[in-house]
């Protein structure tokens, strides 16, 4: 692997949200479930970039742009606890009726499986999004969300099981 | 070991996400591989978790409305995070035509990727210096040319006018924006929304 130029910068938020706007909106958009609050979070998200808050270090951009997000987001729920669907996070095979879906028309998407994500508890959600829509390393989510590897690989498999009850659960 | 006909999860259960993920060691998967020739349930739970985690990861990307990029752009380029009163208003209205989109010309032609490029006697534009246009289109990858001028042979297939601004999208940055029509269309008319 070649050195990295001289001008390792910090990329520009124009950059992040030009070359990985769509990865950042479908991160964003599993861990808030919903449109409104994605839009939120990716504005915020770009935001600290462009504040230089965001302690880029040359490596897994990807990674590093899903960490801000994630940071984003669970700063924005510790302020706000605005979750809209919630149950009861240590049981991980109880699972409570999906949200009705939203007006918009997406009979072509897997609805029941994305309301399952968005119903997700958020120490679970984070991880499964984190691990299976942004792509990272169990190493990397632990750095992301400030827990142990052990807790990733832990919150991983119990938010599956979550999920597979969900979708087995229900009429298909 | 446990007896399988309870409830209770097998100790091996934690590790089979792991396993999915390639994320243990060769003992330990060495470990659960042969646990798992031996446990139907737990190889049923293997297969189940990873159709969960297929489907997951299947799930369809979202790009967000070319109307969100055009306000985003403007309220990140202009330091406003989304809990601020503009943001939200903006945010509320949800219409291109509240964006601050000042002395663009009258009429925008935008080019779908493959058509055309940049006018050749086209000099870049800049929209009114530091507005939304111009940050859009930086952020969208777009250029945004002059129509060329009066008898420039290079604008013959394109119906401009004098002080027409040519959005050209062909080169295009943002994921599934080059290759889809209907975010080119949604695109285009939150751009003429904005102009009209």
């Amino acid at each position: 692997m070649s050195l990295p130029p001289v001008t390792d910068a910090i990329p520009t938020w124009e950059d992040v949200a030009r070359t990985h706007g769509r990865f950042l909106y479908t991160v964003a958009y599993r861990l808030t479930g919903n449109d409104d609050d994605a839009q939120d979070l990716v504005q915020d998200t770009l935001l600290r970039v462009r504040r230089g808050l965001a302690g880029y270090q040359p490596g897994n951009f990807e990674a590093w742009l899903a960490r801000i997000c994630t940071n984003v987001f669970l700063d924005d729920v510790r302020r706000r606890r605005r979750r809209p669907v919630g149950f009861l996070p240590d049981d991980p095979d109880r699972v409570m009726t999906p949200a009705p879906a939203a007006d918009e028309a997406s009979t072509m998407l897997p609805r029941d499986l994305e309301l399952a994500v968005a119903g997700l508890p958020d120490e679970f959600r984070t991880a499964v999004v984190l691990c299976d829509v942004a792509g990272l390393s169990y190493e990397d989510i632990a750095i992301a969300l400030g827990i142990p590897v052990g807790t990733v690989r832990s919150r991983i498999h119990r938010g599956r099981k979550i999920l597979r009850a969900a979708l087995t659960g229900m009429p298909r | 070991m446990i007896d399988q006909t309870t409830s209770t999860p097998c100790p091996w259960d934690e590790l089979i996400s792991a396993l999915l993920d390639g994320e243990l060691d060769e003992t330990e998967a060495q470990a659960l591989e042969a646990h798992l020739a031996d446990h139907a349930e737990c190889r049923s739970e293997l297969d189940e978790l990873a159709r969960v985690r297929q489907r997951v990861r299947t799930l369809p990307m979202r790009s967000g409305t070319p109307a969100f990029w055009l306000r985003v752009v403007d309220d990140v380029a202009s330091d406003r995070p989304s809990s601020s009163p503009t943001a939200q208003d903006r945010a509320a209205v949800a219409s291109p035509a509240r964006l601050r989109w000042a002395s663009v010309a009258a009429s925008v032609v935008i080019l779908a990727a493959g058509i055309a490029g940049t006018r050749g006697g086209g000099a870049p534009a800049t929209p009114g210096s530091g507005t939304t246009a111009s940050r859009a289109a930086v952020i969208a990858g777009i250029t945004a040319t002059r129509a060329p001028a009066e008898g420039d042979s290079a604008g013959e297939d394109v119906n401009v006018g004098d002080g027409t601004v040519v959005v050209d999208v062909t080169s295009t940055t943002i994921p599934g924006l080059g290759s889809d029509p209907e975010w080119l269309q949604e695109l285009a008319d939150a751009i003429n929304d904005v102009l009209n």
